[in-house]
């Protein structure tokens, strides 16, 4: 991955948007990198799936940032690539909208948690909350729009699916996500030296227990 | 030992921000008005890292010598029966009693001392994350004080007391309710006349609003374009949700946001926002112009506060 595969815009004075031109296998162990060896002018890293949000030290030379981030892609560390493989166990006693993904997209309910068994997700970005992971990608036959009216309250460890990610609620919050089902595992421990558990680049297959699996 | 009497509004410790928690989907938090925070710590020397950000109507006494400083809004302070005004320097002997009002001008108040006040830090920051249940005095994001309330002051230093005599230059800008922005994230998208609507009619404060974010409404909703995924978000970005009307997203925002984003609010433009005390007004602005806005607006404001 090279710096001409960027787009980079500054939102605000320190802010930087740094868009995917084109999906590179590089980004997910460049955005591992940055967070484990950051440069001394980074203060803040946000990364969403194609793009990533770098904040900048209240001293950084603004015409310094593509030269500051192509020296980062330099020195991306392939060990810090090195991601752990996740299998999470999900219970579908709570699966509160599936009836309602099975009428959207014609699946027998069986066959949800089938093609979802099946399948090796990635976490492309973590945020909205701490520890609150983007698992890519959802199967196209549950490929859904998220529900119309977000709910007020979503139980902490609901499993949900919305658009093409699959997630875990950390904790209880407002969402709008199509609730599948419900992980005992806490997903963020301040304990933990690694607070998130699952963290970008990570890989997580589930495992579906209950009346609907 | 610094003994809080009264705390009549929210009132809550803060410092200048997290470091590269982003990743763990945790904001990185801060004062809302970084101006008024940076000047605290100019006055009080680089000391007064850790301040009380508070909306006024409070009181309290120390039981050691120790220099404090109020910065933000205009607002008049009593130390006994002595009265002070924000931007001054002030000496505080043991048992006095301090009585900050209501400011006058803005709204927003920088508490800091010449010592550390004694807060627990969470991934290296006093600033509590309600939300998360994490930062604040006791660690547990209970983010207000409530009187009646202590900490210690760790080294307490007495400064020399100083009266800024050209601070009401700062006070004047605190007038300013026009709020600049830097397009953009999908700004493109947004309709012609959604833009004009945002930018041509003033802006009502919303009583909802808070340290994540400032609700503004006006008489006329934006149409604003969809957005299939979520995306990371900046310091002030302005969220148009599908009622139409813009969510400033501040300090405490979540870190990532499924709506579409006009564009950012610049730093002086939050400092205006949060001190505001009517409605408000947008303008466009670039990233340049913001930049050397901020830093000319500081160099003023450091020279102003030099003894």
């Amino acid at each position: 991955m090279q710096i001409q595969h960027f787009h980079i815009s500054a939102v605000n004075e320190t802010s930087w948007l740094c868009r995917l031109v084109a999906p590179s296998q590089s980004w997910l162990p460049w955005l591992r990198s940055l967070q484990k060896h950051p440069p001394a002018w980074l203060v803040d890293c946000i990364s969403g799936p194609n793009e990533a949000l770098l904040v900048t030290d209240d001293n950084f030379d603004p015409w310094q940032i593509r030269h500051s981030i192509e020296a980062t892609l330099l020195s991306t560390d392939s060990l810090s690539a090195q991601t752990k493989a996740h299998e999470l166990v999900i219970s579908t006693e709570h699966a509160v909208d599936v009836q309602s993904v099975a009428d959207a997209t014609g699946l027998e309910i069986s066959n949800i948690y089938g093609l979802l068994a099946q399948h090796t997700f990635t976490v492309t970005a973590n945020g909205f909350a701490p520890g609150f992971a983007y698992l890519s990608k959802v199967p196209n036959a549950l490929i859904l729009p998220r529900r119309k009216t977000p709910r007020t309250k979503v139980p902490a460890g609901s499993f949900a699916i919305a658009s093409e990610y699959a997630a875990i609620y950390p904790a209880e919050s407002p969402g709008g996500w199509h609730i599948l089902g419900y992980c005992a595992a806490p997903m963020f421990d301040l304990t933990r030296e690694q607070p998130c558990l699952l963290n970008i680049g990570d890989t997580v297959r589930f495992t579906f227990t209950g009346r609907h699996a | 030992m610094l003994k809080f009497l009264s705390v009549n509004t929210p009132s809550q410790w803060v410092d200048r921000q997290r470091r590269l928690v982003g990743t763990l989907g945790i904001a990185q938090s801060g004062p809302l008005d970084l101006r008024a925070f940076l000047h605290n710590l100019h006055i009080m020397q680089g000391i007064s890292s850790i301040q009380l950000e508070t909306f006024g109507v409070l009181s309290f006494t120390v039981d050691e010598s120790v220099s404090f400083c109020v910065t933000g809004g205009e607002v008049v302070i009593h130390v006994d029966e002595h009265e002070y005004s924000s931007y001054q320097r002030i000496s505080l002997h043991k048992g006095q009693i301090v009585k900050v009002n209501t400011p006058t001008m803005g709204r927003l108040l920088y508490l800091g001392f010449s010592a550390k006040p004694e807060v627990i830090e969470v991934l290296g920051s006093v600033n509590s994350l309600k939300r998360e249940g994490f930062g604040g005095h006791n660690g547990d994001g209970e983010a207000f004080i409530k009187a009646p309330f202590q900490c210690a002051l760790n080294q307490p230093s007495v400064l020399k007391q100083t009266n800024f005599t050209k601070r009401h230059a700062i006070f004047a800008t605190l007038n300013d309710n026009c709020v600049p922005v830097i397009p953009g994230y999908q700004n493109a998208d947004f309709s012609v006349v959604a833009k004009h609507v945002f930018i041509e009619q003033t802006y009502q404060i919303s009583a909802q609003s808070n340290r994540m974010g400032y609700r503004l409404l006006g008489k006329q909703s934006m149409v604003a374009p969809q957005i299939s995924q979520s995306q990371p978000i900046g310091l002030g970005a302005i969220q148009v949700p599908a009622d139409g009307q813009p969510i400033a997203l501040l300090a405490d925002r979540q870190t990532m946001g499924g709506y579409p984003v006009l564009g950012c609010i610049s730093r002086l433009g939050i400092g205006a926002l949060t001190q505001a005390k009517g409605d408000v007004k947008f303008s466009w602005t670039s990233v340049e112009q913001a930049r050397c806005d901020w830093s000319a607006r500081l160099s003023l404001d450091f020279a102003i506060l030099t003894d």
